[in-house]
């Protein structure tokens, strides 16, 4: 299956001209599968760790969403244990206008404004609603003990 | 007769030899000890051997049906003819023969009881011999015999049970001739080289021999050699016409009908064996004929060709059909001219005739001497003295056998075909040649004139016609269909552009006693009967379509093969039936005439027309055509074919001495052959050619064609180069890709592009139509407005970012850096981008992609990049590239600074819209348009009666060219493809006229290249050029042809350093782009690529 030209384009992009605070490596062995580095957003719980994600591009994409995850431990109300991530333009709000670039920067805005009203981790989101600065406090615990390095 | 009924078949030959004294059971009992052979059979007879063998346990299975009893390789001695030759009559196998008991044999009597077998020569052959007990002494008679399988070794293969024995398929692959003594003992057998051809004709029964010992070797060890005479006897079968019998009438059926059967068949290969045999007996016998027709010219010329062996390689003979145009060597100019030479000799021999006083026009010279050669050759039968041969046959006279006098009633001569080995006791002649021929005299030497002046010259006697009353009373007392259905009217089929042409000629050309009628279109009255009657027309004009779709229906209505009438019985039936009846005047009809104008239209053999063509009933048939061969020989063949030229009509024929010696070596031959066949039936002058005092027969005036180079403007420049790096890009990729011939469709459109810019970069912008957008509410009719119409929509409504960005985008598309953007889906050049009603622009392919995909999930479409919407696929705006993008700049700027042009336009409905459209867009010259404008006006100034004439290819450069013409106030006339006949033949009427306003007229190219005359004019502006000069030129002849009495001068503009140059190199070149629009043909795509690789070099 050969790689669609958007694909390649996409990622000699990310590679030469990569968003701030994001990176996007494509694994050698299947280059719709990409290793990626988030930086927790300064001003945000998460500021100072070091967030690892993957992305996987479909065979559908750009027509479906990329698929993607975070794989280092994250409190976040709309970020469940397994590390799935809700946010619309990865659901029913996809446009093949998006790209890699565009999704990444939004989970990174994402982690900047949790909406603990449409949450995916419930408990979190509740403690979030209950107790902001609690739940605040732990996010950043969370990414002490598990985003740095 | 009744003991022929007892006698079972197999034995029937056996029974044939040893008389009917000879009872059944006996005749078993020969046929199964010998196994079926018939010689061992007959020696077991006379040998008494057959009494006390042994029958054989078990019958051979199957045996062999009579092998022998139908071939013809028994002896059938000739005795009854009143030779004696010694032993022949005592023998028991004469009398079994005379006896004429059994049909077979009562059948073989009708030949005996004539001259057959003939002798025909004798010569001298030698032998091997097999070896055993044999012996033979100079002087002894031997009887030669087809193959017979050696019985030691052929026994037990048989016994293996080979139910097949050796049946006619073994002899096709045997060839091996025996010669036995008269008692049946083989002793040995032919050279391969004589057995070959004896072997055939033993087998067709075509010949009979008899062979004499002239020198033996005391013992005939094996392969000893034996000299032998053999006399040589023609059979009464060799005699039988080939068309008589079922095989060859299938055959000839075959070539009427199925001519591209691509395989031999069995009919085929026979003839084949049979030509090569008969053809290989002349020879040997050293036979010459007496007399043959000049026409074919000596018979080496064909007849080498299968005089080597049949069986080597792809013999050339009759390899009926294989058709395959694309392989076909094109003729060149050179042998063209060749073919031409003789054709233009034609009419010299005959005193020039003067055209009768029905007509009005004085003929030139030449056009007395075309028509007297017309004349000669309707008449021929009458002014034809003497029989004369037909051309592929040749007379022999039969040689004296020695020691016998021939009867006096037996013939002297006989004639052969060499090329379907036919022979004939009658003489053939050449009645059958067709009364007509091919009028070739170059375009502007006056065919039609000359046609006409036949037409007054050899009417018909119409007091051999029904008069009205007559017909009627016929008509009510006759049921039969066979009576003659001729009829006085000459038929002349022409392209509708010429049918008023054609019909105000032959008015103009007669006093009034000629009656001249149309058969077009609504005015088709005519049945058959009335064409048959007094009051019939002399002429009746019909145009090429006509012809073709009348017989479209015939042949719905009938049975294509037989042209009868399908059984009616359903009311559908009787209906077509009806149609059939209606449209069948022309082809129900003996014409006394056929005229095909311009005939090489029919010159692929295979289309309707053609065919259609084929079927017109005239015994006289003419062809006019300037380009009798327009590229291949076979074009020939089709006009040959109409004309009925016996033999070269037969499609065999024609392939096997033409076509098949043209591709291979034999070229030369092939070029005599057809020169041969064309010497007497066309009549070909060029403007060259010089009469009798080594004039030139046509003094025309002179004619200047120049090309004239022009610029680009800078804007110009832009737009191309842009559209030609885009194409050499594509080009290069395709090229890299190995995919440029499946892209071919892609690259043309490419080219087209870039020529069309050469005329005027808005012929480009023309062809970028966008969807149909009327729901939109933009009202979109063309590139140019709906920009405009965008832009108002933008400036009035819609908030201020969205005004903002619209237009950012239009400036975006407007822009002249010639970058392609990148569609935000697909990632790729938007080579085909939509713009969504929100201005955001992406792939079509995409966008649709994605509004299908949400459909499906059943989502309204929106635009991907902002997801306004709804967005359906009616709302999306085509547009194709920034080149064209930046036209419509160009206008739009055009629009702020500048006012309407030409707003006092009139005429049809179709040429209005156009203006209008040109009126939104606003005219804007090109440097073509201001070239033209620049000679039109000079000429205006000097010499305002001058009338010119503009061809271009593209009619949307007429529409500009018509646009910039209003501007300057001329007054035009215009001709192409769109118009009706009515309206073009009003068109070219007007033009005519010296005191209509109109002094220009603009002509599309491909509408106005034939038939037309243009004389009116003196000017000429080739706008663009063809990739192939012939069409210019002959368009040029419009102009430059006779009537014309001025000077003729001829502008072809071309751009420099564009498409246009390179056309024009490639103009100059042999393998031109083929005639431009046939793109199919495998060995012209390697040209072609050189051809392109040159245009995006």
């Amino acid at each position: 299956m050969a790689l669609p030209k958007r694909i390649i384009k996409e990622t000699e992009r990310l590679m030469a001209d990569p968003a701030p605070g994001i990176s996007a490596t494509a694994h050698e062995d299947n280059l719709r599968y990409f290793d990626v580095i988030i930086a927790g957003p300064t001003q945000s719980p998460f500021e100072g760790g070091v967030f690892k994600l993957e992305l996987f591009l479909p065979e559908e994409y750009p027509m479906s969403p990329p698929k993607v995850r975070f794989l280092t431990k994250i409190y976040h109300p709309n970020i469940d244990k397994l590390g799935r991530i809700c946010l619309d333009i990865l659901k029913d709000k996809w446009s093949p206008a998006l790209q890699i670039r565009t999704v990444l920067l939004s989970v990174q805005a994402l982690l900047s404004s949790p909406n603990p009203d449409d949450p995916l981790a419930n408990d979190v989101a509740q403690h979030w609603k209950e107790n902001e600065n609690a739940a605040i406090q732990t996010a950043q615990e969370w990414t002490r003990k598990y985003a740095t390095a | 007769m009744a003991a022929a009924h007892k006698i079972p078949t197999h034995l029937s030959s056996l029974a044939d030899i040893l008389g009917p004294d000879v009872d059944v059971a006996t005749l078993e009992k020969l046929h199964s000890i010998s196994n079926g052979d018939l010689s061992r059979a007959i020696n077991h007879f006379y040998e008494g051997t057959y009494h006390n063998a042994p029958a054989p346990a078990a019958r051979a299975p199957a045996p062999a049906p009579a092998p022998v009893a139908r071939s013809p390789q028994r002896p059938r001695p000739p005795i009854d003819n009143g030779i004696t030759i010694d032993d022949l009559n005592k023998a028991p196998v004469g009398s079994g023969s005379v006896s004429g008991a059994k049909g077979s044999a009562s059948k073989k009597r009708k030949f005996q009881d004539s001259f057959f077998p003939k002798f025909l020569g004798e010569l001298t052959i030698i032998a091997y011999a097999l070896g055993g007990m044999v012996k033979v002494q100079a002087g002894e008679q031997v009887c030669f015999e087809r193959t017979r399988p050696n019985p030691q070794h052929q026994l037990g293969r048989k016994k293996k049970g080979s139910g097949m024995g050796w049946g006619a398929r073994a002899f096709k692959e045997n060839n091996v001739v025996r010669f036995t003594k008269q008692n049946g003992f083989e002793i040995g057998r032919l050279q391969v080289d004589t057995a070959r051809w004896v072997s055939k004709l033993m087998d067709y029964g075509l010949a009979e021999f008899q062979g004499t010992v002239l020198l033996a070797p005391p013992s005939l060890r094996t392969g000893a050699e034996i000299v032998l005479t053999m006399k040589c006897f023609l059979t009464a079968a060799a005699f039988k016409t080939l068309g008589s019998s079922d095989k060859t009438a299938g055959l000839s059926k075959a070539n009427m009908s199925v001519m591209n059967e691509a395989l031999e068949t069995e009919d085929e290969i026979d003839l084949k064996h049979r030509k090569y045999a008969v053809n290989a007996l002349f020879r040997e016998l050293a036979l010459t004929p007496i007399a043959t027709n000049t026409t074919v010219g000596p018979r080496d010329k064909g007849i080498e060709l299968f005089s080597s062996t049949p069986e080597a390689g792809s013999s050339p003979t009759l390899n009926d059909g294989t058709d395959d145009k694309e392989e076909e060597p094109e003729v060149s100019e050179k042998e063209l001219d060749v073919l031409y030479e003789k054709a233009q000799q034609h009419g010299r021999e005959f005193a020039p005739m003067d055209a009768p006083n029905t007509m009005t026009y004085t003929l030139k010279q030449y056009q007395r001497q075309a028509l007297a050669w017309m004349y000669h050759k309707e008449c021929s039968e009458t002014t034809q003295g003497h029989e004369t041969l037909h051309p592929l046959w040749e007379a022999y006279e039969f040689q004296k056998e020695d020691g016998r006098e021939p009867r006096s009633d037996e013939p002297s001569r006989y004639y052969l075909n060499p090329y379907s080995s036919e022979m004939s006791l009658e003489f053939p002649t050449s009645d059958q040649l067709c009364r007509g021929g091919i009028l070739a005299d170059e375009m502007g030497l006056g065919k039609t004139i000359e046609i006409l002046s036949l037409v007054h010259a050899n009417r018909m006697d119409r007091s051999t016609i029904d008069t009205p009353e007559e017909a009627f009373a016929r008509l009510s007392t006759s049921t039969s269909k066979e009576q003659r259905r001729s009829s006085p009217t000459t038929l002349i089929i022409c392209p509708m552009s010429l049918l008023s042409q054609w019909r105000d000629e032959a008015i103009n050309s007669s006093d009034g006693s000629l009656k001249v009628e149309v058969y077009y279109g609504m005015s088709r009255g005519w049945t058959d009967e009335s064409l048959m009657q007094q009051d019939a027309p002399d002429v009746l004009i019909t145009s090429y379509g006509t012809v073709m779709s009348e017989y479209s229906s015939l042949i719905a209505g009938r049975d294509p093969e037989t042209l009868k009438p399908k059984n009616l019985s359903t009311l559908d039936d009787i209906k077509t039936q009806d149609i059939w009846k209606k449209g069948s005047a022309l082809f129900n009809v003996e014409f006394h005439r056929v005229v095909l104008d311009e005939a090489h239209q029919i010159k692929s053999r295979m289309t309707k027309t053609s065919k259609a063509c084929y079927a017109i009933n005239s015994p006289r048939r003419w062809v006019v055509t300037g380009t009798p061969i327009q590229n291949k020989l076979e074009d020939l063949f089709s006009l040959v074919h109409f004309l009925r030229a016996e033999p070269w009509s037969n499609f065999s024929f024609w392939r096997t001495f033409i076509t098949i010696p043209f591709e291979s070596k034999d070229k030369d031959k092939a070029m005599k052959v057809i020169t041969s066949v064309l010497e007497p039936l066309v009549l070909r002058r060029t403007k060259a050619t010089k009469d009798d005092d080594g004039n030139p027969i046509v003094q025309l005036p002179e004619r200047s064609i120049e090309i004239e180079y022009l610029k680009f403007s800078e804007q110009e420049n832009d737009i191309y180069q842009a559209l030609f790096k885009d194409g050499k890009t594509k080009f290069n990729h395709y090229c890299r890709a190995g995919t440029v011939l499946r892209h071919y469709a892609s690259i043309f459109q490419l080219l087209m592009r870039m020529r069309q810019v050469c005329d005027h970069p808005l012929l480009v912008v023309g062809r970028n139509k966008p969807t149909d957008s009327s729901e939109t509410g933009l009202d979109i009719k063309d590139g140019p407005v709906h920009l405009e119409e965008l832009m108002a929509k933008f400036s009035n409504g819609g908030n201020q970012s969205d005004s903002l960005f619209g237009a950012s985008v239009l400036q975006n598309l407007m822009s002249t850096t010639g970058e392609v953007p990148e569609c935000p889906v697909c990632f790729e050049d938007m080579a085909d981008g939509v713009l969504m009603p929100c201005m955001h622009a992406a792939c079509r392919t995409c966008v649709l992609e994605y509004l299908q995909m949400r459909d499906d999930k059943g989502e309204k479409g929106e635009c991907p990049i902002c997801r306004q919407g709804p967005v359906t696929e009616a709302d999306l705006i085509e547009y194709t590239t920034t080149e064209v993008a930046k036209v419509k700049a160009e206008d739009l700027d055009e629009k702020r600074t500048d006012v309407v042009a030409g707003n006092v336009l009139t005429g049809d409905s179709s040429t209005n819209n156009r203006v209008v459209q040109m009126r939104r867009n606003n005219f804007k010259s090109s440097a073509k348009l201001d070239a033209l404008m620049r000679h039109l006006n000079q000429t205006r100034k000097t010499d305002p009666k001058i009338k010119s004439v503009v061809f271009s290819q593209f009619t949307g450069m007429l529409d500009l060219a018509g646009a910039i013409l209003e501007r300057d106030g001329f007054c035009f006339l215009r001709l192409d493809g769109t118009h009706s006949q009515v309206s073009r033949a009003n068109t070219l009427e007007a033009f005519k006229n010296p005191d209509h306003p109109a002094t220009v007229m603009l002509i599309s190219l491909r509408a106005g290249g034939v038939g037309l005359n243009l004389t009116a004019a003196s000017h000429v502006y080739m706008l663009d050029p063809w990739w192939n000069y012939a069409i210019e030129a002959q368009a040029i002849d419009r102009v430059h042809r006779i009537g014309q009495t001025r000077t003729v001068v001829v502008k072809r503009f071309i751009i420099e350093d564009s498409v246009e140059e390179k056309i024009l190199s490639i103009q100059n070149r042999k393998n031109a782009l083929a005639s431009g629009l046939g793109m199919t043909k495998v060995e012209q795509q390697g040209a072609r690529m050189e051809d392109l690789q040159e245009i995006f070099s």
